[in-house]
């Protein structure tokens, strides 16, 4: 009982180092994953499904064991806890509320198991209540409140035995996006008040930009890179990063060299261009096969008058209308490439339109083009 | 089905219901009938069973009481199916348990066992255990016949609860509470016994009236003060064709729709939670 602290900490350190997994002999679904959890920091683990972000969470719960690599809370290895043994709150998706509970004893459950006494922990529960505003429906039962409220009782489950990390495996995953977004700013209010280090496990880039103090990109059981929002979106190290964080227009072709701290590139229709180097990724020499990651947003339709750092030849093949932007298609021989423009009804430009297309050699990332996986 | 929509159910819809009607109610009274003949024949002024019966005489409820034989076998039936139950209720369950989300080789092989007492004859069934039980000297032991019974009982308990697990346990509800801190006995006291209870107790009750009406294994498991009722009236049918048969009869008839009641009260209070 000594170890519950009635004031909310700020979390520990989580360490998780050089992890593998293997569920049958030589194949990998998680594979070297290492990462910092700090104490009161916000981390999501982003990427599809099947690339070992729920896996690793769950070694994490010690619901899988790990084949390789160790996993310390504060220093500490966790490997021989049973997950009871383990301090971390986790919500799940669908919250896995007890359904045959009141929102009271749901949330005053965690006290019970540890041995904490009726009235003690009934008063606990409805202090806990109050704080995530759910003070009035303690004798409901999880069925009778709407998805949002249920959340609400997840959280304060998870989190009145002062976890040493609230663990979130996809606990948005089957909402609307409406309420999703709604949820999220809940999420994030009700951790910034309580002050806990929260791992996230998701597959939507928007939830994990808009919550996450840093985020670890995984694909194929790997981390790929691991940074601030900021940092994987606009400085991605590789090619399936740049395109899973926000749509990306990835150009390929030849690397001819750097210039003037700009990598040229040599695309397949002939043209030459420049991009930046990658800041995280690996450094392209000349003869690699490189991607250009151009956002959308970035691509620039150009006036007759108008000149980039850059430049290409193409044609319109189709213009959409989506309501604050255009998005074009076009073909520039050898590429697609999208665009999205302001809209403007007097600029639009038909099918067969021949166009130039322009980008600022700070708007374009090159990416050492490894494996093809882009 | 509430008034509204029948009247607002299209004529071809009507007609479909209508021939459903005319071809189930043969049946349902194929079924119900010679069930329900009984009673009346319980009620003849003669001393032998009869139909038509002579009317109207409750004599043969008052023999069937007065009868120390009689009652002792109706007592023994409600010792015996309790005990095979309980044990049932345990081995269905806790089996039904273990299996739940695990996947083992010869699963398969495990399940087709536990069911197997539905499918083997139960006549084979029977001469199988007499002849292992009869050397053991456990012919003719209340506790014997319940414990072949509760093997009888539980695959029923084992399917019930399987169901009620399918519907009411995912392993994120194990996991949560294994989360707050709950360790292996605390999951099984929160978690799986509110899901398993509806199963258990539907598996319970079927358990029970299998067990109480079964007269095979019981037959060839008598002894001169173990003679179920069942057992009693099947003799009786051979003998001497008392009424008593169709008084003890309708008992079973009561027993089954307070069973029904039971069933269908839970299943409205399960609606309403």
């Amino acid at each position: 009982m000594s170890d519950v602290a009635p004031a909310p900490r700020n979390g520990r350190r989580v360490d998780v180092d050089g992890v593998w997994k293997a569920y049958a002999k030589g194949i990998f679904v998680v594979r070297d994953v290492s990462f910092v959890l700090n104490p009161g920091e916000f981390l999501t683990l982003l990427g599809p499904s099947g690339s070992g972000k729920t896996t690793t969470l769950m070694m994490i719960a010690g619901f899988e064991t790990p084949s390789r690599g160790r996993i310390r809370v504060d220093g500490r290895d966790i490997a021989a806890d049973p997950p009871d043994r383990r301090n971390f709150g986790i919500v799940f998706q669908g919250y896995a509320l007890f359904p045959h509970m009141s929102v009271l004893d749901n949330v005053a459950f965690p006290l019970r198991m540890k041995g904490v006494g009726m009235r003690a922990r009934q008063r606990r529960a409805a202090e806990m209540l109050e704080k995530v505003e759910l003070g009035a429906l303690a004798s409901r039962r999880p069925h009778q409140l709407s998805s949002g409220q249920q959340q609400r009782v997840a959280l304060a489950r998870a989190l009145i035995f002062a976890p040493d990390a609230l663990l979130l495996d996809e606990p948005l995953g089957a909402l609307d996006r409406k309420l999703r977004e709604q949820l999220q700013s809940e999420i994030k209010a009700i951790q910034r008040r309580v002050g806990v280090s929260v791992l996230l496990v998701t597959h939507d880039q928007d939830e994990a930009m808009s919550m996450s103090d840093r985020i670890a990109v995984m694909a194929d059981g790997e981390i790929l890179q691991i940074g601030s929002p900021a940092d994987v979106y606009l400085h991605p190290a590789t090619p399936f990063v740049a395109g899973f964080l926000g749509e990306t227009n990835l150009l390929p072709g030849t690397c001819r060299g750097v210039e003037d701290g700009h990598v040229v590139v040599e695309f397949r229709n002939g043209e030459l261009g420049r991009a930046r180097i990658p800041r995280f990724g690996s450094r392209p020499a000349a003869g690699d096969p490189v991607l250009a990651s151009i956002r959308p947003e970035r691509m620039r339709i150009l006036r007759a008058d108008e000149a980039a750092d850059s430049c290409m030849e193409g044609r319109v093949v189709s213009c959409a209308f989506l309501g604050r932007h255009a998005r074009y298609v076009i073909d520039a021989g050898h590429h697609v490439v999208v665009v999205t423009t302001a809209w403007s009804e007097t600029a639009a430009l038909a099918a067969g339109t021949p166009v130039r297309l322009g980008w600022l050699s700070e708007d374009a990332q090159s990416l050492l083009d490894r494996d093809g996986r882009a | 089905m509430a008034p509204s929509d029948l009247t607002a159910t299209p004529a071809p819809r009507r007609l479909g219901r209508g021939l459903l009607f005319v071809a189930c109610a043969p049946i349902l009274v194929l079924l119900v009938v010679p069930s329900l003949i009984i009673v009346p024949m319980a009620l003849t002024k003669g001393n032998l069973i009869q139909f038509p019966p002579i009317w109207i005489s409750v004599h043969s409820f008052a023999d069937y009481l007065g009868d120390p034989n009689w009652v002792d076998s109706t007592l023994l039936s409600f010792k015996v199916s309790a005990l095979a139950v309980t044990i049932g209720g345990f081995t269905g369950g806790a089996a039904a348990i273990a299996m739940h989300g695990r996947l083992f080789p010869g699963r398969n092989l495990v399940s087709g066992l536990i069911l197997s007492p539905i499918v083997v004859p139960v006549i084979v069934l029977a001469l199988g255990d007499y002849l292992l039980l009869a050397p053991l000297q456990l012919i003719g032991s209340w506790v014997a016949i319940a414990a072949l019974h509760a093997m009888l009982v539980t695959p029923y308990v084992f399917i019930s609860v399987q169901t009620s697990l399918a519907v009411g346990l995912s392993t994120a509800l194990v996991r949560s509470a294994r989360s707050l801190g709950a360790g292996r006995l605390a999951v099984l006291r929160f978690v799986y016994w509110p899901a398993i209870r509806p199963g258990l107790l539907a598996g319970a009750a079927l358990g029970f009236a299998v067990s109480f009406d079964e007269v095979v294994l019981a037959l060839f498991m008598q002894g001169a003060t173990t003679v179920t009722l069942p057992v009693r009236m099947f003799t009786a049918i051979e003998y001497d064709l008392t009424p008593k048969i169709a008084a003890s009869a309708s008992l079973f008839i009561a027993l089954a729709v307070l069973g029904l009641l039971v069933q269908g009260l839970g299943a409205r209070g399960r609606g309403a939670a």
